[in-house]
């Protein structure tokens, strides 16, 4: 099993988006090792295939969830930042 | 752990003006109740289950000034049926935890065994209800969150069969394997029954919920017969228990046994998978659903400049285990990952509930304790995730087969758990209801 390195580190903090600082980064470095080390059993799993096997997700059928307009306005008002009808968010470049 | 100093509206709860516990984040704003089979019943509500107009923090200094739009679907049944909204109670930040340690508004203390802890991750509310300082207590269970404070704590709980109680309103953790379960004193269980019929059955606000039907607990509390049922302990599973839960259940099976029940011992076929199965899925789910508290949408925003500076300001709020658990979860599902960890849980989930499901069909219940442990002192294993996750290993399957599971005390702090076929939650009551009257 390979290991996770500082390198694969930083590049799931940034994909999730946690600032981590140097100490936090040895701790967790540490700490995501032994837990998967844990749970490496599973990787003894004679059906395994890399693959997700049919039927292993049964998948649902989707129905008519009520959105009616009172709902969508109730979680528009709750967006922290608006002005008029337009949601205000950072800027983004 | 130092406390988030949060604020709590002044209120009573119980005749006590005071929670010297920490089980209760806020107490809500009373309303009058209306007539109904729970008119009066106060209940606790977990903080990551909506009350419109109270703050829903999920113990996260990340949520801890966030309002509630609206109700939960269990907290809008709940007020139809005459329950009083009390407050809403402490847990581990974002349910992450099962010891009640892990709040940034500290940790909850267990009423019942001083110095240790209430479990978790539903930690105020089997504290609460412990306490006495409410009737009655919603947690969510997504691994065994509401079951292990109710075993702590010397509670009844439930969880239901996935998708008979509705999640609108839940702030998920693992959307797959969660459900708000109630909690209530040992000795009503027919208070347990009465808030099942309430709260369960179709929402249109939660599709899971669709072609499930509402329960009849009320009605079947007393069918279940003990005499001529059959059994199934999954034996491998008990030598992971400390000596005085093996002797308690030890003691209960023969209770089984003398009210004419027929105990059937197998090897848990699955057994070294059910921990690496269950959080590597929900490690999974947790990073995906927590992607949404980016510092846009809720919460506190923290900086003004980009997004992404944004983002990674504002979830500095979050805890250790939260954040742990997020990097985890986005390394499982990441392109590296998924094949190695992500394909082989679900895989693994999907035998651990083919074998479950066998043994469900040839036995009318599957028992084994509710927690490996009694309550254990603070400290004790918060230092070590390893520890702390190994408690689990009897709780995760229910929330992995998606069926229900019941708790009932047998000792100081010890519970046994009655694990029955889906949807058949009305016999899992039934069972917890009539095993309390045998000798």
């Amino acid at each position: 099993m390979r290991r996770i390195e500082r390198d694969d580190l930083a590049r799931i903090s940034g994909l999730c988006r946690l600032s981590l600082s140097e100490e936090e980064t040895d701790a967790f470095l540490n700490e995501i090792n032994s837990i998967l080390d844990f749970f490496s059993e599973i990787r003894s799993m004679a059906s395994d295939s890399g693959t997700v096997s049919e039927g292993a997700i049964r998948p649902r059928e989707d129905g008519n969830c009520s959105n009616t307009q009172d709902e969508q306005e109730i979680i528009l008002n709750d967006f922290p930042a608006r002005e008029g009808k337009f949601l205000l968010v950072p800027r983004g470049l | 752990m130092q406390g988030f100093t949060g604020g709590k509206h002044p209120g009573s709860i119980g005749g006590r003006n005071t929670d010297s516990l920490n089980a209760f984040i806020s107490f809500c704003r009373q309303e009058d109740a209306k007539d109904g089979v729970l008119s009066g019943i106060s209940f606790g509500i977990k903080d990551n289950i909506a009350v419109k107009g109270e703050r829903l923090t999920c113990a996260s200094r990340y949520l801890a000034n966030y309002v509630a739009p609206y109700d939960a679907t269990v907290v809008s049944r709940l007020r139809a049926e005459g329950a009083v909204i009390a407050g809403k109670t402490n847990l581990d930040e974002f349910a992450c935890g099962s010891s009640g340690e892990n709040s940034a508004f500290g940790p909850t203390l267990n009423p019942l065994f001083p110095g240790k802890v209430p479990g978790g991750s539903s930690s105020g509310s089997g504290a609460a209800v412990a306490s006495g300082m409410v009737d009655a207590a919603f947690g969510s269970d997504t691994g065994g969150s509401a079951r292990c404070p109710a075993a702590f704590c010397n509670l009844a709980a439930l969880k239901p069969t996935y998708g008979r109680i509705s999640r609108h309103g839940l702030v998920d953790m693992s959307m797959s394997l969660e459900t708000p379960a109630p909690i209530v004193p040992e000795g009503r269980t027919e208070l347990l029954a009465s808030v099942m019929d309430a709260v369960s059955g179709p929402d249109e606000h939660d599709q899971t919920t669709f072609g499930h039907s509402r329960t009849q607990c009320v009605k079947r509390l007393n069918d279940f017969e003990f005499q001529g049922a059959d059994i199934a302990v999954p034996s491998n599973l008990l030598t992971l228990c400390s000596r005085e839960v093996a002797d308690a259940f030890s003691l209960s099976l023969s209770r089984l046994e003398k009210a004419g029940s027929r105990i059937h011992r197998f090897e848990f076929r699955n057994a070294s998978m059910l921990l690496p199965a269950y959080y590597l899925i929900m490690y999974s789910e947790f990073s995906s659903a927590m992607q949404r508290f980016d510092g846009l949408k809720y919460g506190t925003r923290q900086g003004d400049s980009s997004s992404q500076e944004i983002a990674l300001s504002s979830r500095s709020a979050f805890g250790r285990e939260v954040r742990r658990r997020i990097l985890l979860g986005t390394y499982i599902t990441s392109l590296e990952g998924r094949s190695e960890w992500y394909a082989r849980a679900q895989n693994a989930r999907a035998e651990i509930r083919e074998e479950m499901e066998g043994i469900l069909s040839q036995h009318d219940m599957v028992v084994c304790p509710t927690m490996p442990v009694a309550p254990y002192s603070f400290g004790e294993k918060l230092a070590d995730p390893l520890l702390m996750y190994a408690t689990d290993v009897l709780t995760v399957t229910p929330n992995l087969c998606g069926v229900p599971a019941g708790c009932i005390p047998i000792g100081p702090g010890i519970s046994i758990q009655f694990i029955g076929r889906k949807e058949r939650d009305e016999e899992v009551l039934s069972a917890m209801h009539l095993f309390r009257g045998l000798s």
